[in-house]
């Protein structure tokens, strides 16, 4: 979770890696560079010109003054349209530049284990992508623009002065350094500081979060008080650390502010003292003094823009945490064209092809030999798979049973490449979740027990993984699921907008809604955690048909929750503590009388003669 | 969605948004005085420098060596003020700006947890933390800083331009015109400005609501390989936002630029006419000279000036956002809430609730209740059965306060719920829900949330009556063990049986349970089933449920169909009434569930 620290970057590393967000808009990037001339050209040459203006009236020319105005005019002109364009250009990179970084943060966030998406709260990995990814960028901001074109202008102010009195002009540059060493005292601290603030800002999100999306809970409850209270408290401790900061960076700002006021007034002394001397005229004098200042003012700017700069470089510890974590097939060797080159479509095509392929030689699903840790949020972990091995034959059915905590889910996980096993291998079709994870798992269609469903309408909800699925497509699907029903009654139809994680649905809706995705996808391997216990009893007759209809030619993988689900099996698996304790059909695990049987007399306990008359019945 | 059709009533002049926005600096006034005495005394002090500045060169130019040595202590000495002011007031500034910032968020917030749930549910969470997260900052600092600032740099324009009337009142005259061509170009662009920053933040909230949504669906994101499509997708999302941004940005590149139009353009005025003045002989040289070194000195306040306007038109966008939410209607309007520990309608046992003619629609949609009358009986386990979309969950919510019915009463006792504040009203309810919430922290903060100042020992008793107690002993550090976001590590059974504990620990007179078991396998529901049989242990309790094994002990039970009680009584009546009940029982036995077996036999 808290990377950061372990995570520091140099700064000339992140530098590199923010400057490849720049190379789509090299164009407009170089562009606001160059304009940026015309700013220097603002903040230098007018010395020159008022000089040049203050010599004209000295000589007391007249037309020379309405040359000199008409020229300076149309500088001036010609100098704002560049600064417009300038600031346009800037922004709007910047801006894009952002949405880049954020996208391929947002890319990674998919693409991360889920096991390490488990770890970190879903409220600070969004507030990373929005407010870390701003600030990070805004670092190539500061350095590129500010620092870089303070550095010129401090060059070419120095320049100018050197030609007039150059032991003044050294004395002016030499205390630049100063002031902007003095400000490096303060960097540590504020890169520290920032990424703690930052930190602090993401679990406030998470907080947030949870306390909107589970209002229904916050008001049932009355914990409105206690959570408002906990939020304060949290919020309270954010703004310690803003304080702190802002403590720092104002001593770091006025430090140099300071220092510079007091070294300009000094140099103002001193060529006036040497005016004195009569080294130097009048508007010498003058000419010196406003071009002191842009000597010196640049080292301030720099030195509060270096303060900036580590607040970015905070950031960007924290984005960069989660770019450099192993995606999900960072592990595996995988050839360069997946996954970012291969589409849905390709996506679609290995479906099919895996569909109607005669796999009836291969294995469908293989577990050998797995180990699996679980490890806890506090960073415990206790040892759940020791070495567990289960193979499935394409078109059978098997019903995984077994008491709570006994690990069907993480297995049926395992299955379709949501956890990676510590040691052993899963395949399927006999290609290697482990290696070909894209691939692989274009093979599975996962039905877990709380479908998701995203903010968008209903039809997107459906079609979502397959791109070429047509209207008709997805009518079928629906009519299959049996949620073509009640689509049908709703104002909107495929078009209703569904609200969070579909709340405006009730819980037999969204699962229905699942089940017609999984209709779409037409995966060989069904992997489902019966889904239908949220459905009302005639929806469930109805699901359940389909759901055989969904399985029939296909090999499937169940959490049975249901005794026709367990009765029509092939096989049934008892798992206990993380062991396939028992293998076999209905009957034959009845007779064994072992765990099976107990689980099932349990349920059963006041009947055993009677089930049978129910299913004839 | 109905959040855009808020958006277009909800749009205030920039008056009134400006007025309450001025509203929220209410609590600050003290601060804010002594704020602008600081930045008062900052603008003399750029005005002291100046003058300074002019000392030193006159006595250079005068060959004067005291006038030197005290012009520089003085400049000197002014340096020192203004640093000394400048780091007061950006602490002081800062400080300000953290401590209303957060009472702002937390007073949306703690309205949000006020407002009515219809309301709420109209936005998603994406959207609301972008309020409190952005606008909120957004929208103080626009109050706060901006406006002192604006204060700042007018005051410092105005010391600076008596300072330059002082000088030389014809050349300052013009200046004074230049500087008053700003507001001119400025404001026609602001209303423009103002409806795009907030249609940028609209599209930015959006966006996050889409990261969000992408982020707690990592299981679907990942079983159905759609980082691909997703990446696509946020990238085309991205272009509707650059398209926006890019109108604005072209505005702002105008706007910002615009001060520089005048600076450029009054040097320019200066030198030009003041050099004609003096070759004229109405001015000398030193006069100009020294006007133009304060002139340098005002270009930083009208350069400032103009920024903040445009940066005030963000905020007020932004502030926008946030009186959409501050202005929602709260729940239990017109009655006030009583003390903490108050409870008035359970001090002397819980009566019966009665449902009088109760009619209910969401917002505009077809009627969900249909003149509805029962009676859930005290002490007794009244159940809901029926179809989905009969209007069950509807009852709850009714039964929760979180909605109120649109036609008939709902009474407590002799009590109608309407005079309840709904807070009062909850302080006896528990609620547990098919899709368990918890919150990110440990074991035993969540069992605790049920009520405040539960000790350790009722929590673990609560724990072990819901049958966790064991399961939390196996973890890492018992009742200290963290759990994740929603306690998603957990499963299901054990979210399920947390939050039943939840439900013990607060001991309520009232018992909600809406599918309790729904989402779990049978072993788990076995558990649970015997957690819920203790809870509802003499305790007036209200159950949704299809699944019969929880609605078949119940005292009285309602079949509901369409948003009307089609059949009632208790299982035994009701079935061999053989209606509309019975079928749905004979159903479910065909499907053959588990447990439908069991609960078939006792009947």
């Amino acid at each position: 979770m808290n990377t950061s620290n372990s995570n520091r970057l140099s700064f000339g590393h992140i530098l590199r890696r923010l400057l490849q967000f720049v190379r789509p808009y090299r164009i407009g990037f170089i562009v606001a560079m160059l304009l940026l001339i015309a700013k220097l050209v603002m903040d230098v040459g007018f010395a020159t010109v008022q000089q040049l203006f203050v010599d004209t009236i000295t000589s007391a020319d007249m037309s020379a003054l309405l040359r000199l105005t008409m020229i300076c005019g149309i500088a001036c002109l010609l100098i704002l349209v560049c600064l417009m364009l300038q600031h346009y250009f800037r922004f709007v990179v910047h801006f894009r530049m952002i949405w880049e970084l954020r996208a391929n943060l947002f890319d990674k966030s998919n693409r991360l284990p889920f096991r390490t998406l488990q770890s970190m709260h879903s409220g600070d990995l969004s507030s990373r992508n929005n407010k870390d990814a701003e600030k990070a960028m805004s670092m190539l901001e500061s350095v590129v623009f500010d620092l870089a074109y303070n550095i010129l202008l401090c060059l070419v102010s120095f320049l100018y002065l050197a030609r007039m009195d150059v032991w003044i002009a050294l004395l002016a540059l030499g205390s630049g350094p100063v002031v902007f060493l003095s400000g490096r005292f303060f960097d540590r601290r504020l890169r520290v500081l920032s990424v703690d603030i930052l930190t602090k800002e993401g679990e406030l999100r998470g907080l947030l979060q949870e306390i909107l999306q589970g209002m229904k809970v916050v008001r049932a409850f009355g914990l409105e008080g206690p959570l408002l209270e906990r939020y304060v408290e949290r919020r309270e401790q954010l703004n310690i650390l803003q304080r702190r900061r802002t403590i720092l960076s104002g001593l770091l700002w006025q430090s140099s502010a300071f220092v510079n006021s007091t070294v300009m007034v000094a140099c103002a002394a001193l060529i006036s003292y040497s005016a004195l001397q009569g080294n130097t005229t009048s508007g010498g004098v003058l000419a010196f003094v406003i071009l002191m200042g842009r000597v010196q003012w640049p080292f301030v700017h720099m030195s509060q823009t270096w303060g900036g700069v580590q607040d970015a470089l905070g950031a960007a510890d924290r984005v960069f945490a989660v770019l450099d974590m192993p995606s999900e097939n960072d592990a595996r060797t995988v050839e360069k064209t997946t996954p970012r080159e291969m589409t849905e479509k390709d996506h679609s095509k290995v479906t099919q092809k895996c569909s109607s392929m005669p796999s009836r030689d291969q294995t469908a699903l293989s577990i050998q030999n797995v180990y699996f840790k679980h490890r806890s949020v506090d960073g415990g972990e206790s040892l759940l798979f020791k070495g567990i091995n289960l193979h499935i034959e394409p078109g059978e059915t098997v019903a995984l049973v077994g008491p709570s905590g006994s690990g069907k889910s993480t297995l049926v996980r395992l299955c379709c490449g949501l956890y990676e096993p510590d040691e052993g291998s899963v395949s399927l079709f006999g290609s290697s979740l482990h290696e070909q994870l894209e691939e692989t798992r274009a093979l599975t269609t996962y039905v877990p027990q709380n479908p998701y469903l995203f903010s968008g309408t209903i039809r997107d909800n459906i079609a979502f993984s397959s791109d070429g699925a047509s209207e008709e497509d997805i009518r079928e699907v629906a009519r299959l699921a049996g949620a073509e029903e009640f689509i049908s009654k709703l104002p909107e139809g495929y078009n209703t907008i569904l609200g969070e994680h579909g709340s405006t649905l009730s819980g037999g809706q969204r699962q229905r809604l699942a089940i017609a995705r999984a209709f779409l996808r037409q995966a060989p391997l069904l992997l489902l955690d019966e889904a239908t216990s949220a459905l009302d009893n005639e929806s469930e007759e109805l699901v359940q048909q389909s759901l055989d209809l969904l399985m029939q030619g296909r090999t499937t993988l169940v959490i049975a929750h249901r005794l026709s689900t367990v009765r029509n099996a092939s096989r049934i698996i008892v798992l206990d503590q993380g062991e396939i304790v028992e293998e076999g059909t209905h009957e034959a695990l009845m007779v064994q009388e072992g765990m099976y049987a107990k689980l099932y007399s349990l349920q059963f306990q006041e009947n055993t003669g009677e089930e049978e008359v129910e299913f004839v019945s | 969605m109905n959040k855009m059709e808020n958006h277009k009533k909800n749009n205030p002049t920039a008056s009134e948004t400006l007025k309450q926005l001025i509203s929220l600096g209410k609590p600050y006034w003290g601060r804010y005085f002594i704020l602008c005495i600081i930045v008062a005394v900052l603008s003399l002090t750029s005005v002291a420098l100046a003058e300074s500045l002019r000392r030193i060169i006159n006595a250079t130019v005068d060959g004067n060596m005291s006038g030197l040595v005290s012009g520089g202590i003085f400049a000197v000495a002014v340096v020192v003020v203004e640093g000394a002011g400048n780091f007061a007031k950006t602490y002081l500034s800062g400080m300000l700006e953290f401590k209303s910032v957060a009472k702002l968020q937390a007073s949306v917030l703690s309205k949000l947890m006020k407002v009515q749930m219809e309301d709420v549910e109209q936005y998603h969470s994406a959207d609301l933390i972008s309020r409190i997260n952005d606008s909120a900052p957004a929208a103080q600092t626009g109050i706060n800083e901006k406006t002192i600032d604006m204060f700042g740099n007018i005051l410092k324009m105005v010391f600076m331009l008596t300072y330059l009337l002082s000088l030389q009142y014809m050349l300052t005259l013009g200046t004074i015109l230049i500087c008053a061509l700003i507001p001119l170009i400025m404001v026609p662009f602001t209303r423009k400005l103002r409806a795009m920053h907030e249609a940028r933040q609209q599209v930015a909230t959006e966006q996050q609501t889409f990261i969000q949504d992408a982020i707690q669906g990592a299981e679907v994101v990942r079983s159905f390989s759609l980082a691909t499509k997703l990446k696509e997708q946020f990238l085309n999302r991205a272009k509707d936002h650059l398209r926006i941004h890019l109108r604005v940005t072209r505005l702002e590149a105008v706007g910002y630029n615009l001060p520089f139009a005048v600076i450029l353009g009054g040097l320019l005025y200066v030198l030009s006419f003041g050099g004609y003045l003096v070759i004229k002989g109405n001015l000398d040289v030193g006069a100009v000279a020294a006007f133009l070194i304060s002139f340098e000195q005002i270009s930083q306040p009208v350069a400032r000036l103009s920024s903040l306007w445009t940066e005030l038109q963000s905020s007020m966008a932004q502030s926008n956002r946030l009186f959409n939410i501050l202005d929602l209607e709260e729940e239990g309007k017109g009655i006030t809430p009583q003390s903490q520990d108050y409870n008035p309608v359970f001090s002397d046992g819980f009566p019966s609730i009665i449902f009088e003619q109760v009619g209910f629609r969401y917002g505009e949609g077809a009627n969900v209740l249909k003149g509805l009358s029962f009676e859930i009986a005290r002490g007794k386990v009244t159940a809901f059965a029926g179809p989905s979309g009969s209007g069950k969950s509807t009852i709850l919510n009714l039964l929760m306060s979180t909605y109120q019915p649109n036609e008939g009463m709902i009474y407590c006792g002799d009590t109608s719920l309407r005079d309840i504040h709904p807070k009062d009203w909850r302080k006896g309810i528990a609620y547990v829900s098919q899709d368990p919430y918890l919150f990110t922290g440990t074991l035993f903060e969540n069992i605790a949330w049920g009520r405040s100042g539960a000790t350790r020992e009722d929590v673990m008793s609560a724990a072990r009556a819901a049958g966790i107690h064991d399961f939390i002993m196996t973890t890492p550090q018992h009742y200290e063990t963290h759990i994740g976001e929603r306690g998603l590590t957990l499963s299901g059974g054990e979210r399920q049986r947390m939050s039943i504990a939840r439900a013990f620990v607060r001991e309520p007179s009232l018992l909600i349970l809406d599918e309790p078991t729904a989402a779990l396998d049978s072993h788990n529901e076995e558990l649970v089933q015997q957690a819920l049989k203790e809870l509802m242990h003499e305790r007036t309790t209200v159950v949704v449920a299809h699944r019969l094994s929880t609605i078949r002990d119940a005292d009285l039970i309602y079949y509901l169909e369409d948003g009307a009680v089609v059949e009632s009584g208790t299982h035994n009546e009701l079935m061999t009434l053989e209606g509309k009940y019975t079928d749905m029982v004979s159903k479910s036995m065909d499907k053959g569930t588990l447990h439908s077996q069991r609960e078939e036999v006792g009947a």
